[in-house]
């Protein structure tokens, strides 16, 4: 008999072995198999596919030529007019079982969805395949440590834990000290969260006395839904004495799709997507170690499926083979880089969320910030508002000033810099909202 | 448990025959109760079937959302 311990020592491995490790030409003519299935599937059953899938199409490069890209507003659009899902569904709403919106952090009307038992089977299974590739094996202890709202967000994470064998503790109604003492008391050792709440969580440990990274037992942070730079991945990591893993998904997919494996790649899950990568402004495909817009195509939900789906994800593809574990699947650099529609432009210079963080990772004595873009005296102007830890800073000024200088050296443009008095910035649990552009139209 | 390990084709047979057999039972049923059981077998199976690469017809039609309201008139 196989003992717990055994299956929790076992070398790192794969979940689904044959897909994950098939060669490169077998995938590529098994992608296109069940992409034909989903095309017949959808075409078949869904007036707003039918419209835009050709029935002709004889290869993966004919797909991409004459399949046109699908935006956000081309869902939202079919969805006003016929609510609550429009001409979208291929199978009966009916046999929905799930239903999820997006956080609609942008401002934008909520994208609404359904997931049929079938396509929550389909999403769970490949939640899994990521859990297991970051080294969550059965009787893990998880804690998924968000709202459990409409958003989809970790959901399939919890659903995952439970398939596998571990115990998922559903921590939805629980606030962040709480969350700690737990943590603390059952020893919990993979926890599902965003990077910002594994950094809220953090700080509220600190405050509370707690040393995570000695006192926890956290061996496995899936850290998703949010870019991030690689500063922000090594607090969390030293915070927790943890291994922090990436991780994406949409949903408009309504599945994660990428996840980063033990050696540290983002592989793009190819067994339930075709992902390209094309340049934001010609829509033309770029190529490995060239930055572009990810745009996925779903290869197993049947109640709403999406071809060519234009993500606002900004990434770089590297070929599988530049991973050493072993998986044919292609990855992407350093996970999500950003969003186009998070980009700005000030004074010429492009600037994201994720650089301004990168910047304030420098500074361990800022435990929150907001940036907000302003027009002063009629130049585009960066105002950074920093909450400095309590008693952790003897000279205001001093700190203000050397946020100016790095975010000078490593953007290019000197922003305003100032304080706020700790606690009163926002903290988030999902989709951190701290850029805000105030600028006139 | 291998780092690499596959099915065997007699396994795959046997998840094949599994999973067209709850699909002929979902598609009978007239319990409640069975029926539900049926239908999320199913829907898991499907995606085992689905993960190791098993070609077989992925997008064929569920059984209809009705079919529970007709088990329990």
């Amino acid at each position: 008999m196989t003992t717990l311990g055994q299956i929790r020592s076992a070398p790192a491995g794969y979940w689904s072995p044959k897909l994950e490790t098939m060669p490169r030409e077998d995938l590529t003519a098994w992608q296109w198999r069940r992409l034909q299935q989903a095309m017949a599937h959808a075409r078949r059953n869904s007036p707003f596919w039918r419209d835009r899938l050709p029935p002709d199409l004889r290869s993966l490069e004919e797909y991409v030529e004459r399949v046109p890209l699908l935006y956000k507003k081309d869902l939202l659009a079919v969805q006003a007019a016929d609510p609550p899902y429009g001409t979208w569904p291929a199978t009966d709403p009916a046999l929905g079982v799930r239903y999820h919106q997006t956080s609609g952090t942008s401002g934008a009307p909520p994208l609404r969805t359904f997931d049929t038992g079938r396509d929550w089977a389909w999403s769970v299974d490949l939640f899994c395949t990521a859990l297991y590739g970051m080294g969550v094996r059965p009787g893990h202890r998880g804690m998924v440590a968000f709202g459990y709202g409409l958003f989809m967000g970790f959901w399939a994470m919890h659903y995952a834990l439970e398939r596998m064998g571990c115990l998922a503790v559903p921590t939805g109604g629980m606030d962040s000290v709480t969350r700690i003492r737990f943590l603390v008391e059952h020893q919990i050792e993979v926890l599902g969260c965003t990077p910002s709440y594994a950094l809220r969580l953090l700080e509220t440990a600190r405050e509370m006395g707690v040393d995570l990274a000695a006192e926890g037992n956290v061996q496995i942070i899936l850290a998703g839904a949010e870019p991030r730079p690689e500063s922000t991945t090594r607090k969390i990591a030293e915070g927790f004495g943890a291994r922090v893993h990436n991780a994406a998904g949409t949903t408009e997919l309504g599945a994660v799709n990428m996840f980063e494996c033990e050696a540290g790649s983002c592989h793009i899950i190819e067994r339930g997507v075709i992902d390209e990568v094309l340049d934001p402004e010609t829509r033309e495909p770029v190529g490995y170690g060239e930055r572009g817009v990810r745009v996925t195509t779903g290869l197993g939900r049947e109640g709403m499926p999406i071809f060519r789906h234009w993500t606002e994800d900004l990434v770089i593809r590297r070929p599988w083979y530049e991973c050493g574990c072993g998986r044919t699947w292609d990855w992407y650099d350093g996970g999500i880089l950003g969003r186009t529609d998070d980009m700005r432009k000030i004074r010429g210079v492009s600037v994201t969320p994720v650089m301004i963080e990168d910047v304030m990772r420098g500074f361990p004595e800022v435990s929150e910030f907001q940036t907000v873009l302003r027009t002063v005296r009629g130049l585009d102007t960066i105002v950074l508002r920093v909450e400095p830890l309590p008693g952790a800073v003897s000279d205001p000024d001093g700190l203000c000033e050397r946020i100016a200088v790095a975010a000078k050296r490593e953007i290019g443009i000197r922003p305003q810099v100032e304080l706020a008095a700790p606690g009163s910035l926002p903290r988030f649990e999902i989709k951190a909202a701290r850029f805000h552009d105030e600028r006139a139209k | 448990m291998s780092v690499r390990s596959d099915l065997t084709p007699a396994q795959e047979r046997q998840l094949m025959d599994c999973y067209r057999t709850l699909q002929r039972l979902a598609a009978g049923c007239e319990v409640p109760a069975v029926l539900a059981a049926v239908r999320v077998a199913a829907a898991e199976l499907r995606a085992a079937l689905d993960s190791q690469a098993v070609d077989f017809a992925f997008f064929a039609d569920p059984v209809p959302a009705d079919r529970e309201q007709a088990g329990a008139a």
